[in-house]
């Protein structure tokens, strides 16, 4: 590191030495009740050199040991893969994010950390805050490489006004390289989500007239939309190309492509809330020392944000100079992401209080952090308001666990919610900590949300008596657990529920978890005839084509001109398989089998009342529909009939068929069948009109197995589609 | 580690102390850890997630489980009384016997829960799961519709 720049000297050369002492430090937050930690993956310990150099062997295995020790006490990883810093070399070779070059550099990174933690890791996020980066790297040149240029500030080198948006187009195609690479190669496999996160302040107009109100308008699209418009819309916003022109750099159509759509999920770090006011027809001056100068360019967009208007503060003031207590800017921020994104997933990643006079304070007086406490409790009331308004918020974390290294702040400032003593680095729980632990519940509740889908509560406050707060939370694992063990039927029912079940329930995740708790106890979930005619069992869960796999609950001794078919007996609570043989019967009386699945056995059932011959060969399984199989059969002398079994009482019926199923006279090639067509059952034929040479169809579908109503008319087109075959 | 035959306390979140018997605690994985890592000097092992009335129950389910000569009859006569508790309340203990590690207790929860929905109609569902149902009533048709057999 680079001295100079950081309050107080302090480095960050040891912080908080979590390397040393992860293991305690995940004790402690498991302690606490956290369900998720936030961390970052340092690029310069995994690739000390970049991607010509080699992988830092000691730094992967720090990761992995962190990784699993969090899984170990329940907590979900939630990784960062780039946090403001990269290898020096990057730096020196490069010039660092100003090249291109370090969109390979970086998507190489994040290959080697998607292949070696992904099979455990399934929240990624590629870049943090590269807005916040790119104004305090290239525009401020506070943080290294530390270029600016007057009036931003006094650097040796830099461009103040074009350099900040060359690094962010590198960062936001770094991103959506490296999220390509994650998509196509480990998603499916690994099934995370891939995400970035933005610093989002939000801001309102200091004056009530047009001119402000457009000025709090463009501070957020040249904030947080600058990163989230190309990600999620293909294209920086249309109001900063008005004011940039060309400074503002161009994606190619293939870059568009590639950008667009290109995150899972959105990362939200809100502090605060500031005024904006417009320099455009106005003239700006700053006066004070919370304004930042440069409101007459365009790479603040024509606009200054100011933290007072007449004199009052927007809020209570915390430790830092420009954030400021406005719970309400939660709710307002959260709802523009939901308006402006189409509701896309959302975490709060970052949302914490700085400590006020951190210098002076006494440590006991830090520990008793009444009003980080209060802040939280307000802020997350806020961010319920936004969730009960629709906003898909899946969790929410505390920047930050621990007092840490702030940046050019050093230790002065202080988010944690821990003490950290410098010189013992002892951690020492704060008021906000300990309170978290008595009532983790009704946090909990918090993010639950009347039924919307912020299930998935990340990192938790406690202490929050919301009143509205519902009666019972289900934290969505618990969910899961309960409803993988439910049968195919259940949840498709169950999917009625709310918006959120069925989400859950439809998920690719819960579906790989539903058919390998089925695999696991031997439970077929529904069955899939493959078109190569053969009678194995294959399953599949949820009707989704993959994965599809052979189960072992199948008798070896298949035979292959059996039918089967499967369905579900709501008296037993079980599934059942019927399998007919088509030869082999004594007397022309094929034997028939019924499998129930919790007794796994084959058993005959043979009282059926006279002899018949199974005709029809089918394709699929035997129809299954109002708790009955059916299938169609013909007697001795050629008269067609449907026979029906019922599944739980498992006696046979005769059904007769509609005349124009059963008989047609000068026609050729009849093939009649079964099939379940909107939940009616359907018998249909198709035959070929000798002196035409036109294939005809009927059908005629019943609700109920009594009888056979309504004549539906079928045109041969389209027929076979229509009753579920291939055309 | 403490000597044996000690009695062990457990103490909830509002600081109501449960005093039990190490040969039951140390049944359980967790305690059992916990025990280890506590001080000798303090045989108080704070419970920090749970509260007096949920741990009270965990209790008596750990007693009649760990009892000599019971029999399963006895034991399925006893999970059966003891599972009769509002949806709330059975969620409590769920939690409390995940923190606690008692993949036993969690499960026998866990199947209850089961039960309690199995064939239900999908009103009272949402009323165990405290399910706010954000549907339109067109929305909720259509996906009805889309599954109807399921509905049968």
């Amino acid at each position: 590191m680079v001295s100079g720049r950081i309050n107080n000297g302090d480095t960050g050369d040891i912080a908080d030495d979590h390397y040393h002492r992860f293991q305690e430090d995940v004790e402690l937050m498991h302690s606490i009740g956290l369900n998720s930690y936030r961390f970052s993956i340092s690029w310069s310990r995994v690739l000390p050199r970049g991607r010509f150099g080699k992988v830092n062997l000691a730094g992967v295995t720090f990761y992995n040991k962190l990784i699993d020790s969090l899984l170990l006490k329940g907590i979900t990883p939630f990784v960062t893969l780039n946090h403001h810093d990269h290898p020096h070399e990057l730096e020196e070779k490069y010039g660092g994010w100003l090249n291109p070059v370090m969109q390979e550099e970086f998507s190489y990174f994040a290959q080697i950390c998607f292949a070696s933690f992904g099979d455990r890791v399934k929240y990624w996020t590629t870049i943090n805050e590269p807005n916040m980066f790119a104004e305090m790297a290239y525009v401020r040149g506070v943080y290294p490489p530390a270029r600016c240029s007057p009036p931003f500030g006094n650097c040796s080198a830099g461009n103040s006004d074009t350099e900040p948006l060359v690094a962010m187009h590198n960062m936001l195609l770094a991103h959506a390289k490296a999220a390509k690479l994650y998509r196509e190669h480990f998603q499916p496999k690994h099934r995370g989500l891939i995400g970035i996160v933005v610093h989002s302040f939000m801001y309102k107009p200091l004056r009530n007239n047009d001119f402000d109100r457009d000025a709090a308008n463009r501070a957020v699209l040249f904030t947080a939309a600058w990163v989230f418009d190309p990600l999620v819309h293909g294209d920086y916003p249309p109001e900063m190309r008005k004011y940039l022109l060309d400074a503002l750099p161009r994606f190619t159509s293939d870059e568009r492509k590639l950008i667009k759509d290109s995150i899972d999920f959105m990362g939200i770090n809100h502090y605060g809330t500031l005024y904006a006011k417009d320099c455009i027809y106005s003239s700006c001056v700053c006066s004070n020392s919370s304004c930042i100068a440069g409101g007459d360019h365009p790479i603040h967009g024509y606009l200054i944000t100011l933290a007072e208007k007449d004199g009052v503060s927007i809020g209570e003031p915390t430790g830092m100079p420009r954030f400021f207590v406005v719970p309400n800017g939660m709710e307002e921020i959260v709802d523009y992401m939901k308006k402006r994104y189409h509701n896309k997933p959302m975490f709060v990643t970052e949302n914490g209080y700085a400590s006020l006079n951190p210098t002076t304070a006494q440590a006991d007086e830090l520990q008793n952090d009444t009003k980080r406490v209060e802040f939280h409790k307000s802020y997350l009331a806020s961010l319920a308001r936004a969730i009960r308004k629709g906003a898909d918020v899946r969790g929410y974390f505390i920047w930050s666990l621990m007092d840490n290294f702030e940046w050019t702040s050093g230790y002065e400032l202080k988010f944690g919610l821990y003490y950290v003593d410098r010189a013992t680095l002892d951690r020492v729980p704060k008021l906000s900590a300990k309170c978290g632990t008595s009532s983790k519940k009704n946090k909990e509740m918090f993010l639950h949300n009347e039924g919307k889908q912020s299930k998935n509560i990340i990192e938790e406050i406690n202490q929050m008596d919301i009143d509205w707060a519902i009666e019972i939370y289900f934290p969505e694992e618990i969910i899961v657990e309960i409803l993988i063990k439910l049968p195919v039927q259940s949840l498709l029912r169950f999917k009625c529920a709310s918006k959120f079940w069925k989400t859950l329930i439809t998920s690719d995740h819960f579906k790989a978890k539903h058919y390998n708790h089925a695999k696991n106890n031997k439970k077929i979930l529904i069955t899939r005839w493959l078109p190569d005619h053969t009678t194995s069992y294959y399953c599949s869960s949820l009707s989704s084509p993959q994965p599809l796999q052979k189960l072992g609950c199948c008798p070896s001794n298949n035979k292959p001109n059996s039918t089967f078919g499967l369905g579900y007996d709501s008296i037993s609570d079980d599934y059942k398989i019927l399998k007919i043989d088509n030869n082999g019967g004594d007397d022309s009386r094929p034997p028939s089998k019924i499998l129930a699945l919790k007794s796994d056995s084959w058993r005959k059932i043979d009282n059926h009342p006279r002899i018949f011959h199974n005709s029809t060969y089918r394709d699929g399984p035997l129809t299954f529909v109002c708790g009955a199989f059916h299938w169609l059969s013909k007697d001795n002398v050629n008269n067609y009939f449907m026979i029906s079994l019922n599944i739980s009482s498992e006696v046979y019926k005769e059904i007769e068929l509609p005349e124009e199923i059963c008989n047609i006279p000068n026609m050729r090639f009849i093939k009649r069948d079964l099939s379940v067509i909107e939940g009616m059952l359907c018998a249909f034929c198709s035959c070929l009109h000798p002196r035409q040479g036109a294939r005809e169809g009927r059908l005629r579908c019943t609700q109920s197995r009594a009888a056979a109503t309504d004549v539906v008319n079928v045109g041969s087109s389209g027929f076979r589609r229509r009753i579920g075959l291939a055309e | 580690m403490m000597s044996l035959g000690k009695l062990i306390t457990l103490k909830t979140n509002d600081n109501e102390e449960f005093k039990l018997d190490k040969t039951v605690a140390v049944k359980l994985e967790i305690i059992k850890n916990i025990v280890q890592d506590v001080d000798c000097t303090s045989n108080v092992i704070p419970l920090p997630n749970i509260d007096g009335k949920t741990m009270t129950k965990v209790v008596k389910y750990w007693k009649k489980h760990s009892e000599e000569g019971v029999t399963e009859v006895q034991l399925k006569n006893f999970d059966q009384d003891f599972l009769k508790m509002s949806h709330s309340e059975l969620h409590d203990v769920h939690l409390a016997a995940k923190y606690l590690d008692d993949n036993q207790l969690k499960e026998v929860i866990i199947q209850e829960f089961l039960d309690r929905i199995k064939g239900k109609p999908i009103e009272e569902i949402r009323e165990v799961f405290g399910i706010v149902n954000d549907y339109t009533p067109e929305e909720e048709e259509e996906v009805r519709r889309e599954n109807a057999w399921a509905f049968e």
